[in-house]
């Protein structure tokens, strides 16, 4: 992997940038010392062994749509908090969706896993190529432009025709550890993913799973519940992270037509319509994120988002209303603990 | 003059490897040359699908004639299986154990071991008299038969399993008890019993002869990994032509990685496999000698991948590559040499 790693990756035409839209771009994924770290390494029995959790990152991430080519951009930038007592050389976000292209600054390397039977994702990595002898073996070198405490990068980018949603984060730190001999039996350590600050991001999402069709209004027709469902909130009960990711989908198996250009929403009161961006037929239609601030509508704890789809039945008769209207109600909650 | 007669070994013997041995308590006549039909009821038996130990069937050589015995004397001894406490399933690992290796069946250099006990019948112009009571057993000698993917030249003897006790005397019962430990390496064995009957209340007191069974050291249902568009099998460090066997959950995981590999970075050229087992696993002893240095690759579920270049980024490549693909641990290996993999391995022993 080479310093052209970083542009051998497909890149969007310049001439479509004023096509993208700036969905969000906000601070998200918060990890701290204080959360997730490897935890009990009594155990462990790799001689010179020492963990890679010291870091202390923050992910932000900016994603943004195009509407020529229907597809999402996220970059990244990621820091190193002051406290960290390692350089920050490995960030693997674990995503459902199919990625398209990847970016990596200088000396870093983007691998790209598709969803195919494994822990879909990407991982983005800054590895030295050679080793230094020491008395405990052989330690690979660190990669020459680590992320030190105190410091951020940006640059870091995948693009997918998949909207986002919650991507779990694993942030390591050059540890220098020397490696086994191949004489050497095997040893019982962490595995990398525990022995990590664990987070969250966003990352493209395959939506797959319809938790509800909604509520059921006085004013709607029972027919017209199925309209619009959603992929990833309940009616209520729902717990979500800042910022807010709302999936939903149009009934497509009734028989029944959902008019998606009727679809409106508002969340808690104000209309949130446009944030609502589209996505492959395989998955989620709309997906929207909302965050906090001022200005915007998400609050933190109890929010409520009432959405509104009409349609045609499939089928018409004298007491069909030829215009139904399927409304919703979702309460949820938004939740800032890190 | 009393007439002689024979001598038959009712033995129970059993597969080995991780140790295993037929459950089935058979009930033919002795008389009947029941050794095919065993073989057909085992073959087809549970033992498919998941990694299952196979239990070969003792036969004798039947070359072996016994001192007064009739000439049409049917050989095939009556061949009752029955473990000593009963054989036990064990539903996780998918293999009949009679008693688990010790540490649990991944256990690295586990021993696993099988107790099983002789039986003599003596015959008698091919009638068969009753149970020998007194039987001295004065050796069981294995021996090795081959096998077990190793081939072309080693250095020294094969290592081959151990009974314990190997001499002695049939107990009240008439049973002789042993406990047959295999060693590390698989492939086929013989057990070669001397016995000399003591026995003055038999018609065959004073025979003295040797019977041979069969048995054999295999971790069985293992797949061979086929080269595909982003899965190649390449770069042999081994002295054994074929080292590419793994378990069927192994090979899919492989398989899954070497797809993932191919995608991280556009244009990329497959993912090597440069080691995995042998057909029966066991020690795959790289320098034809017998012994490590690998100390895993023995029970089908590790693997060493290789990329085009042996520097630490494309070790790590794999790293990632293979964990992605479930692989519960990837490690790079031999780093810094021409050999430098990236050794994955499917199960942590403990």
């Amino acid at each position: 992997m080479t310093r052209q790693m970083h542009a051998q990756r497909l890149s969007i035409p310049t001439q479509l940038a004023r096509h993208w839209i700036a969905l969000f771009a906000s601070i998200f994924c918060c990890s701290s010392l204080a959360l997730a770290q490897v935890g009990d390494t009594s155990n462990v029995t790799y001689p010179g062994w020492k963990s890679s959790d010291k870091v202390n990152p923050l992910i932000s991430v900016v994603v943004a749509y195009d509407s020529v080519l229907h597809a999402y951009s996220y970059g990244y930038t990621v820091a190193n908090g002051g406290s960290a007592a390692q350089s920050i050389d490995q960030i693997d976000l674990d995503f459902t969706g199919p990625t398209m292209a990847g970016l990596a600054p200088a000396t870093w390397d983007v691998w790209l896993s598709q969803p195919i039977g494994g822990r879909a994702g990407a991982t983005f990595s800054s590895f030295g190529d050679d080793y230094t002898t020491t008395a405990q073996g052989l330690v690979p070198n660190p990669g020459t432009d680590l992320i030190l405490p105190g410091e951020s990068k940006s640059g870091y980018s995948i693009s997918s025709l998949y909207p986002p949603g919650y991507s779990r984060s694993y942030t390591r730190g050059y540890a220098a550890v020397p490696l086994l001999p191949d004489s050497s039996p095997p040893v019982i350590k962490p595995r990398d993913t525990t022995d990590s600050q664990r987070g969250w991001t966003l990352g493209p999402t395959r939506y797959t799973r319809i938790i509800t069709e909604g509520t059921q209004e006085p004013t709607d027709l029972a027919r017209t519940n199925r309209f619009l469902k959603f992929m990833n909130v309940d009616t209520l009960g729902t717990v979500l992270r800042a910022p807010a990711v709302i999936a939903v989908k149009f009934d497509n198996t009734s028989g029944d037509f959902p008019i998606r250009a009727s679809f409106r929403a508002l969340l808690n009161g104000v209309d949130v319509t446009s944030l609502f961006h589209p996505g492959p037929a395989d998955g989620a239609d709309l997906v929207a994120l909302f965050e906090l601030g001022a200005g915007k509508p998400l609050v933190v704890g109890t929010n409520t988002l009432k959405t509104y789809v009409t349609g045609l039945p499939s089928t018409f008769g004298p007491n069909i209303i030829p215009s139904p209207v399927d409304t919703d109600t979702i309460i949820f909650s938004v939740d800032v603990t890190p | 003059m009393r007439s002689l007669g024979s001598v038959k070994i009712i033995s129970l013997s059993s597969t080995l490897l991780l140790t295993a041995c037929l459950s089935e308590k058979l009930s033919a006549p002795p008389t009947q040359s029941i050794a095919p039909e065993i073989q057909r009821r085992l073959a087809g038996s549970r033992y498919t699908g998941a990694v299952a130990v196979r239990s070969v069937i003792q036969s004798d050589k039947g070359s072996k004639q016994f001192l007064g015995e009739s000439p049409n004397l049917a050989h095939a001894a009556h061949i009752t299986v029955d473990a000593i406490n009963g054989p036990r399933f064990d539903l996780t690992s998918g293999l009949n154990f009679i008693r688990p290796p010790k540490g649990g069946i991944y256990t690295l250099n586990a021993t696993p071991y099988i107790d099983y006990k002789l039986t003599f019948y003596c015959y008698q112009g091919g009638e068969l008299i009753g149970l020998i009571k007194d039987v001295e057993v004065t050796s069981i000698e294995q021996v090795s038969e081959g096998g077990g993917g190793h081939l072309g030249s080693h250095t020294g003897l094969k290592p081959v399993g151990d009974n314990n006790p190997s001499f002695g005397v049939t107990d009240g019962a008439g049973e002789f008890v042993s406990r047959y430990t295999s060693g590390p390496v698989s492939g086929d064995e013989r057990s070669d019993v001397s016995y000399v009957v003591r026995d003055p209340t038999s018609p065959c007191i004073g025979e003295a002869g040797v019977k041979t069974y069969y048995n054999a050291t295999r971790w069985e249902g293992l797949v061979r990994l086929q080269s595909t568009s982003t899965l190649a099998l390449c770069c042999l460090t081994s002295n054994h032509s074929d080292i590419f066997y793994v378990r069927p959950d192994v090979a899919a995981a492989a398989q899954l990685a070497g797809d993932l590999f191919v995608q991280q970075v556009p244009g990329s050229p497959a993912l090597n496999v440069s080691a995995a087992s042998l057909i029966y696993g066991g020690v795959e002893d790289v320098y034809n000698n017998w012994s490590p240095p690998h100390f895993e690759h023995r029970i089908a579920t590790d693997l060493d991948l290789v990329g085009p270049t042996t520097r630490h980024k494309m070790l790590m490549r794999i790293k990632n590559a293979g964990e992605r693909a479930h692989f519960p641990d990837c490690q790079p290996e031999s780093a810094g040499t021409s050999n430098a993999h990236t050794h994955c391995r499917y199960h942590l022993y403990k």
